[in-house]
């Protein structure tokens, strides 16, 4: 009976904290250009964060070695400080995203300048990273950011063609521009597979001290929490779909996202839309910020976790400080936060095999992992990904520039 | 936002900034009409009418910097101006954000110009 | 005394814990002896920015670029090797984990800093 509760409680964290600003903004933007037409690529997506995820929450478990402490030990030190930097940068844009995001959604809430909110935003992520421990935050913010919900009621009531919507899952383009459609289905499984979520996981399955008969929650989280939390990125498509496709609306900015809440459910949709978002990319923003941190300590050997004390682990202390010092300082150049987002998702694309062939190879090798490694089911997902994660990666730069950013 | 940047206006480019001038008016129809619901809340409705009043700005700002060849001389002023249009009616709501009347009156004026 | 090759050149690269399980730095190279024998045999372990200028050339660069000094762990110092390679005293007696010293005094200032 504490089993199924534990699940239930991982997996609701789970689902709040699937989404983040890059989900936010390439899921609303899909849906308004291409109404239900990639709802499909929100399921491979979603495919792939399971899978990836799994494997490195049975990794990190059982060998005890978080996703970078396996990448230096696959790629050697060379190669593997390339993927470092290569990781580091991706994280500083998502960072720098989502720390815009949250600015973004307590002006749309409280009317404060920007800029007075992006301090404060930073500040609120110091202080609550600092004082709160680690469980506590993913709880928090990955429940309250289950407002989103939201998204789904209003995309109900806003009586979409549900043979369209199932359509939907079939791949197919009816569109005079396929560089912009396959651009998009790019950023929709680059928003899936943000590189933090899983170096975080797998740091996370370490902090919070799972043991090999946690696996089986493990497994579960994964699997049914990212799968409800891609039912948010499908009510957020679909919102666009019906409200912004047939008015011929672009949305640009996270108000738009809000009025998607708004129109279908009044005021009190879009206070919880607003709630919403800014805990989850809050979480989102912690998440990426101890990323950073854990990449560094885990490559160069440093003590690192938050079940440490920050006396015990300063330098990984220092390194999350520093991250969300340098994610303020690229914001607060005032570049708009969303195309901040949409570069971060491209280029979290092109640097995601990086880190998923170490883990795809630690996950196979019977010395870290004994019975514990991949079995058939496991491979056969495992390696479907790969090929996945290799064409995007190539494709992501190239589809970017020619589809002049989505923008056609 | 479309960035084409090229110096002289090509009919797409012209397109897209005049697409985005409407855009920009359906979805500040959308807006307004919530306002005149007072379904919405005033720094939500004052801050987003800014951020749409301001696109269709920039959109105005980067069809009037661009030589424009003489075909498209007369497309390109009838851009600007739905483009002028539009943001005056955006900056009227995020002026008067909790202002039902002059809501309902943007709202018709707005619909109109995303034709 | 040395240790197998083949386990020793499996831990390149592994995480150093020392007798408290406290994390102090990475395997960053080996010692080796006896290689032109034909019958090669790990003295000790390595660690440090200083010796990265054995790993390529990024690792020359990345040396460079950084602060620290070598630490010679000898082998015989290894009490066993599982998910880390365990030392058998605390990291202050092998000089390892000193960054984190430097670093302790900075943080220490935050207050609660030691919960």
């Amino acid at each position: 009976m504490k089993k199924i509760f534990e699940i239930a409680l991982g997996i609701l964290a789970a689902i709040g904290g699937f989404v983040d600003i890059g989900d936010i903004v390439f899921n609303t933007a899909a849906g308004a250009l291409f109404q239900y037409q990639l709802l499909w690529a929100v399921v491979i997506g979603v495919g792939a964060i399971i899978t990836y995820s799994e494997m490195c929450g049975r990794v990190a478990v059982v060998s005890q070695r978080a996703a970078f402490d396996a990448v230096r030990e696959r790629l050697g030190f060379g190669v593997g400080l390339l993927a470092l930097v290569a990781g580091q940068l991706v994280n500083l844009l998502t960072l720098a995203a989502e720390i815009g995001g949250i600015a973004l959604a307590l002006q749309l809430l409280a009317g404060l300048p920007f800029r007075v909110l992006l301090v404060i935003a930073v500040l609120a992520m110091g202080l609550v990273i600092w004082a709160m421990p680690f469980e506590w935050i993913e709880r928090v913010f990955g429940y309250i950011g289950l407002a989103l919900l939201v998204f789904a009621v209003g995309a109900i009531k806003l009586h979409p063609d549900w043979g369209g919507v199932a359509s939907g899952f079939v791949p197919h383009a009816d569109t005079s521009d396929l560089a912009v459609y396959l651009f998009f289905v790019v950023g929709l499984l680059g928003a899936a597979t943000v590189p933090y979520e899983v170096y975080f996981y797998s740091s996370g399955a370490i902090e919070e001290r799972w043991t090999p008969k946690d696996l089986g929650i493990n497994k579960a989280n994964a699997i049914i929490g990212y799968s409800l939390g891609g039912l948010l990125s499908f009510a957020l498509m679909i919102t666009a779909a019906e409200l912004f496709y047939p008015r011929e609306i672009s949305p640009e900015t996270l108000g738009s996202v809000g009025l998607g809440a708004n129109v279908p459910l009044g005021e009190i949709g879009l206070l919880l839309a607003l709630i919403g978002i800014l805990f989850a990319v809050s979480g989102a923003a912690i998440d990426t910020a101890f990323s950073g941190a854990y990449n560094l300590a885990q490559f160069f050997g440093w003590e690192w976790g938050k079940y440490r004390t920050a006396v015990e682990a300063p330098r990984f202390t220092l390194a999350w400080m520093v991250m969300l010092i340098l994610g303020f300082l690229i914001v607060v150049t005032g570049v708009d936060p969303i195309q901040v987002t949409e570069y971060s998702v491209i280029f979290s694309v092109v640097a995601l095999p990086a880190t998923y062939i170490p883990i795809l190879l630690v996950a196979n090798d019977r010395a870290y992992m004994g019975n514990y490694a991949n079995g058939g089911v496991a491979n056969v997902f495992g390696i479907f990904y790969l090929v996945v994660i290799l064409v995007v990666a190539v494709a992501a730069i190239p589809l970017m520039i020619i589809s002049n950013m989505g923008q056609g | 936002m479309a960035c084409g940047s090229s110096s002289t206006l090509t009919a797409k480019s012209l397109q897209q900034q005049s697409d985005a001038v409407k855009s920009a008016a359906a979805e500040g129809a959308l807006l307004a009409q919530q306002i005149a619901h007072e379904e919405t809340t005033e720094p939500f409705a004052r801050i987003h009418a800014g951020e749409l009043a301001d696109q269709a700005k920039a959109a105005g700002q980067s069809l009037t910097v661009t030589r424009a060849p003489a075909a498209l001389q007369a497309e390109k002023r009838k851009a600007v101006a739905a483009a002028r249009a539009t943001s005056a009616a955006l900056e009227a709501l995020h002026q008067a954000p909790d202002d039902q009347a002059v809501a309902e009156r943007v709202e018709r004026r707005l619909k109109a110009l995303s034709q | 005394m040395s240790g197998p090759v083949d386990l020793a050149l499996g831990i390149l690269d592994h995480q150093l814990l020392d007798s408290e399980g406290r994390r102090c730095g990475n395997v960053d190279d080996l010692e080796l002896e006896r290689v032109r024998e034909g019958d090669p045999r790990v003295e000790a372990i390595l660690a440090g920015p200083p010796v990265w200028r054995g790993r390529g050339a990024i690792g020359r660069l990345a040396a460079a670029l950084a602060r620290g000094r070598t630490v010679r762990v000898p082998w015989s110092e290894v009490e066993k090797v599982d998910s880390g390679v365990r030392l058998k005293q605390p990291a202050e007696a092998y000089g390892l984990g000193r960054g984190d010293t430097r670093a302790r005094k900075l943080v220490a200032w935050i207050p609660g800093a030691e919960r």
